[in-house]
């Protein structure tokens, strides 16, 4: 009866691991994507200079406060601010490597528990999730702008701060533009969002597929 | 035990069901949005539908853009399903690319100027991370646009063809994405390092030699245009023309070189006499050769040198001609012979035997067929003189009369019609058969006489077909000698009484004959221009020179290769078509409807060596020849097969270059890398100094374009693009953190799907007041 037991066990065990194998490894690969939380020790100066600028350097509580605030209310902004600010977005971005810093360090602790039990158990799922979906928001951005993910999060800061403050460079000056363009544009951008929607549920099963698996 | 057993089952199922439930919802998840795709593209297409006529051209030219991604969109809606999402994602790829495109032509409401001495401001730092930004953006534009490739291609192997999407925008001037030729030459592999960029392996030209029977029908047709038949002299039709009239001043500069040099007067004859006929042939053949060059596309000097290596060929037969009748050292390119030539030939023969030139029988087929076919094509006046009728008319009388003798004796309706169109049929072949001989005998310069003579002759052996139909024809008709005897046509039709009466085929000479005539009914020689003119011809020209510029422009092809290739196209189109129609000639020659002839082309064509020849150089030069609905030749330019090899990229040297020599004089740097190459043994000195000067040129040009860095145009190209694709990767990331909050905090650039609505994976609440940055 052992032997049958043993048998089955290993039976259904092999069909666990085979079932799942690709988003097993997936998960693996991104779990080393992650990568580790290191206080920076310097941000561009344009950042200390106002955002941080009640902020102590290795104070990372109001760093993290402030820049998060910051963050929002950047990535809050209208499009037409955006229009007339270029780098306001990207100096969001920079803001985003400090909230990913400070999501890295609030999990820590679930991290570790989740790599102890892994694979065999899924422990604090939802967290490690958001924790990916976080990198992955950070990679789509670092990415964008030619900066790779295995650069430290002071060096991408400071890129997107140069980015920035280059796109800031100059006065902005508006043009009339007739209502039909007007129009039309919403119209595009109406398109431009269906397509980009399916677009990216498609492209996305997969990673998808990784959420689920880790939430449920 | 039981009990473990049953906790492994459930556990085991529990599992597996769950995996099974992520599948289930992700697959759920995903058609909800096929449907949700459907209904926004429906309301979309609805308010596009709507839009108000614009006096502005380019709105304009958004609106009809629009309309012309439709099919495309279509395409994407018809294909909303689990098992094609692969080409689905290929389709969506295609058309945000082309909204991208149209969004384009949208005026910006801000711009931002920067004052000049903002630029020049700027810090080491700025410079070089916005070059690196540059450089970064032109390798990732590379990588879109293999997968645009990729999605081109799939689309393309499901039969959606996008070449009249892109020939629209071209139409209306919108700028478009899709990689150009020469972008796509210059893609690397996206598995490759995008630092490196490629060298271009441009795509091959799978040659096929011209058919030689079509050049030599060209050529002899050309050549046979120098000739006239016509009653011009002695009251029968004798060639006339250049080559006539050339022969006959080669003849009497002989026969008077041949009296000075002390020949009698018969042997100064009969060398004029063999001249003039070995003049006319060597003309003859000679302009074949030259013609024959001409109709493979060869240039004049081409043709001209063809000819020389013809004549100075010891094989060819007119080598001694020419000898006889030119010296080789004469600068001057006359048709008359060289007096000194002619006395080193009379010296040869001197008192020896002179031999009968031997006429060219090859000349004198094709003469004599040219001048049967002169025949026919004439305008034929009613009551032209004696034996100068037309044939198809004497036909037609022929057919009438032998189906009234056929009805008169009891054949019905339907076997008189065959039997009179048998007899009309049979009196083509022989007029055919007999007017070939009588020309023959004409073109060989005899007379009248002879050639009727020669007729009988031929009508006479009793190996000719038509025995016994000379016998049923019975006494001629002194008024219409085309016309049988009642009576001995009688007895023929009588004897076929209570037989099946079958319909005959024309002889294969007079098929072939007629069917080319109305091949090349279509295409005519003009003498002015001296090019081939008609349709195939301005369709040849047109396809060539499309592989042509191809060459030349997007596979930097040398010009004599990428002229060989146009020229190899040319031919190979025109004999296509020659070819083609000859098959769909014959069927309708042979009662044939248009749709009979289309199908047999198109059987001929599956099993011909074009089929592979087109559909290997289309395909691999991006080439689309297309027909109309009107019948018209429509080039679409498609993606070329390039293969690359990856080489180090001028970029990448750029910066390896700037880190290493950017705060080095020239000299300075002339000295390391003279250091470096003088190391190394291996090298001749020669080659060292090439190396170092070389490579110091490039250098101090990588410098040179490092300090001329122009910012404006970085601002307005590449970087443009980085920074709306950020910004949209900014969209689409705070999907998950910070939008959805509902205060309207969807990202400027992102989806709009309303408050909260973003992503439904996203982890958003729906309400909320306070923003979570987590989105949890």
């Amino acid at each position: 009866m052992k032997k049958i037991c043993i048998l089955l066990f290993t039976f259904f065990c092999f069909f666990s691991v085979n079932a799942d194998e690709e988003i097993i490894n997936l998960i693996e690969n991104k779990l080393e994507e992650i990568g580790k939380f290191e206080l920076p020790q310097s941000y561009p100066e344009g950042l200390t200079n106002t955002t941080l600028k009640e902020c102590e350097i290795d104070n990372f509580f109001c760093i993290k406060t402030k820049s998060n605030d910051e963050m929002i209310k950047r990535f809050k902004r209208s499009k037409k601010y955006n229009d007339r600010n270029p780098g306001s977005q990207i100096y969001a971005m920079a803001l985003y490597e400090i909230y990913y810093l400070s999501k890295l360090k609030d999990s820590k602790n679930s991290l570790r528990i989740f790599k102890e039990n892994w694979p065999e158990k899924i422990v604090n799922g939802k967290k490690i999730s958001s924790l990916i979906k976080n990198n992955e928001t950070r990679k789509i951005m670092r990415e964008a702008l030619g900066i790779t993910i295995d650069q430290s999060p002071e060096e991408a800061i400071k890129t997107f701060w140069v980015i920035g403050d280059y796109l800031q460079k100059g006065k902005p000056k508006s043009i009339k533009v007739d209502k039909a363009f007007k129009k039309r544009e919403l119209l595009l951008s109406e398109y431009k969002s269906t397509i980009g929607f399916l677009k990216k549920r498609i492209e996305k099963k997969k990673i998808n597929k990784l959420y689920e698996y880790l939430e449920n | 035990m039981k009990n473990l057993l049953f906790q492994i089952l459930f556990f085991v199922f529990l599992l597996s069901n769950s995996y099974a439930n992520i599948d289930d919802k992700i697959n759920k998840d995903l058609n909800k949005s096929f449907k949700k795709y459907e209904k926004e593209i429906k309301k979309i297409q609805k308010k596009i539908s709507n839009l108000k006529k614009n006096q502005s051209k380019d709105i304009q030219k958004i609106d009809l853009s629009l309309q012309e991604l439709d099919r495309l969109v279509n395409f994407s809606k018809n294909n909303l399903s689990l098992e094609k999402q692969d080409i689905l994602l290929d389709s969506l790829n295609l058309i945000d690319l082309y909204i991208k495109d149209i969004s384009k032509l949208i005026p910006k409401e801000i711009v931002r100027k920067v004052p000049e001495n903002e630029n020049d401001s700027m810090k080491d730092e700025t410079l070089k991370t916005m070059m690196q930004l540059t450089s970064f953006s032109k390798s990732k534009q590379q990588k879109k646009k293999i997968k645009i490739l990729k999605s081109i291609e799939n689309l393309k192997d499901v039969g959606v063809d996008l070449s009249s999407i892109n020939e629209s925008f071209k139409e209306l001037e919108i700028d478009n994405s899709i990689p150009t030729v020469e972008e796509i030459t210059s893609l690397t592999n996206d598995k490759e390092d995008l630092s490196k960029t490629s060298e271009i392996i441009p795509p091959e030209y799978k040659s096929l030699d011209p058919n030689m029977n079509r050049l030599k029908d060209f050529a002899t047709v050309r050549t046979l245009q120098n000739y006239d038949y016509s009653w011009e002299k002695n009251d029968y039709r004798i060639s006339v023309g250049r080559p006539v009239d050339e022969a006959l001043d080669v003849k009497q500069a002989v026969y008077d070189e041949a009296i000075k040099f002390g020949f009698s007067e018969d042997k100064a004859n009969m060398l004029a006499s063999n001249a003039y006929s070995a003049y006319y042939d060597m003309w003859f053949h000679g302009s074949e050769i030259v013609e024959q060059t001409r109709a493979s596309g060869g240039s004049w000097e081409e043709s001209d040198g063809a000819l020389d290596e013809w004549l100075q060929d010891p094989n060819n037969q007119f080598n001694k001609w020419a000898l006889n009748f030119y010296r080789m050292d004469d600068p001057e390119d006359k048709y008359l012979p060289n007096p000194e030539a002619l006395k080193d030939w009379f010296s040869k023969i001197g008192d020896g035997k002179i031999e009968t030139y031997e006429l060219s029988e090859d000349r004198l087929n094709k003469e004599a067929m040219a001048r049967t076919v002169s025949y026919l094509t004439q305008d034929f006046m009613p009551g032209q003189g004696e034996g100068e009728g037309n044939p198809y008319s004497e036909a037609d009388e022929v057919a009438e009369i032998v189906k009234k003798l056929a009805i008169d004796r009891g054949f019905s309706d339907a076997e008189a019609d065959i039997l009179g169109a048998n007899a009309a049929s049979t009196y083509l072949d022989i007029w055919l058969d007999g007017t070939y001989v009588m020309e023959k005998a004409l073109a060989a310069g005899k007379t009248y006489d002879e050639a009727d003579l020669a007729v009988e002759k031929w009508a006479m052996n009793p190996n000719n077909n038509y025995m016994e139909w000379f016998e049923r024809w019975g006494e001629a008709d002194p008024e219409k000698d085309w016309i049988p005897d009642e009576s001995t046509f009688g007895a023929y039709l009588d004897s076929l009484k209570g037989n099946e009466i079958l319909k005959f085929d024309p002889s294969e000479t007079r098929a072939d004959l007629e069917i080319s005539m109305r091949v090349y009914e279509s295409i005519n020689f003009n003498t002015d221009t001296g090019e081939w003119e008609g349709d195939v011809f301005d369709e040849a020209k047109k396809v060539s020179d499309a592989f042509y510029e191809r060459a030349i422009n997007d596979f930097k092809y040398s010009k004599d290769d990428a002229e060989k290739i146009r020229r190899n196209v040319w031919n190979n189109y025109v004999d296509t078509w020659t070819e083609g129609t000859y098959v769909s000639e014959s069927v309708r020659y042979k009662g044939g409807s248009w749709e009979d002839a289309d199908a047999a082309v198109e059987k001929w064509y599956s099993s011909s060596k074009y089929k592979n020849y087109w559909k290997q150089n289309e395909k691999s030069w991006g080439i689309i020849i297309e027909e109309d609905d009107e019948g018209n030749i429509k080039i679409i330019y498609g993606i070329a097969d390039v293969k690359t090899i990856v080489a180090r990229s001028a970029t990448s040297n750029v910066q390896e270059n700037i880190e290493k020599y950017s705060n080095k004089s020239l000299d300075e740097i002339k000295a390391d890398l003279e250091k470096k190459y003088l190391e190394n043994d291996d090298i001749i000195d020669d080659v060292k100094q090439k190396l170092i000067d070389g490579e110091l040129a490039r250098i101090a040009d990588h410098i040179f374009k490092y300090q001329d860095f122009d910012l404006k145009s970085l601002t307005e190209g590449e970087l443009k693009e980085a920074i709306a694709e950020a910004a949209n990767a900014t969209g689409e990331a705070i999907e998950g953190t910070v939008a959805g909050s509902g205060q309207g905090l969807n990202p400027s650039t992102g989806p709009r799907f309303g408050g909260g609505e973003n992503d439904p994976d996203a982890a958003t609440c729906l309400g909320c007041k306070y923003v979570d940055p987590e989105g949890d």
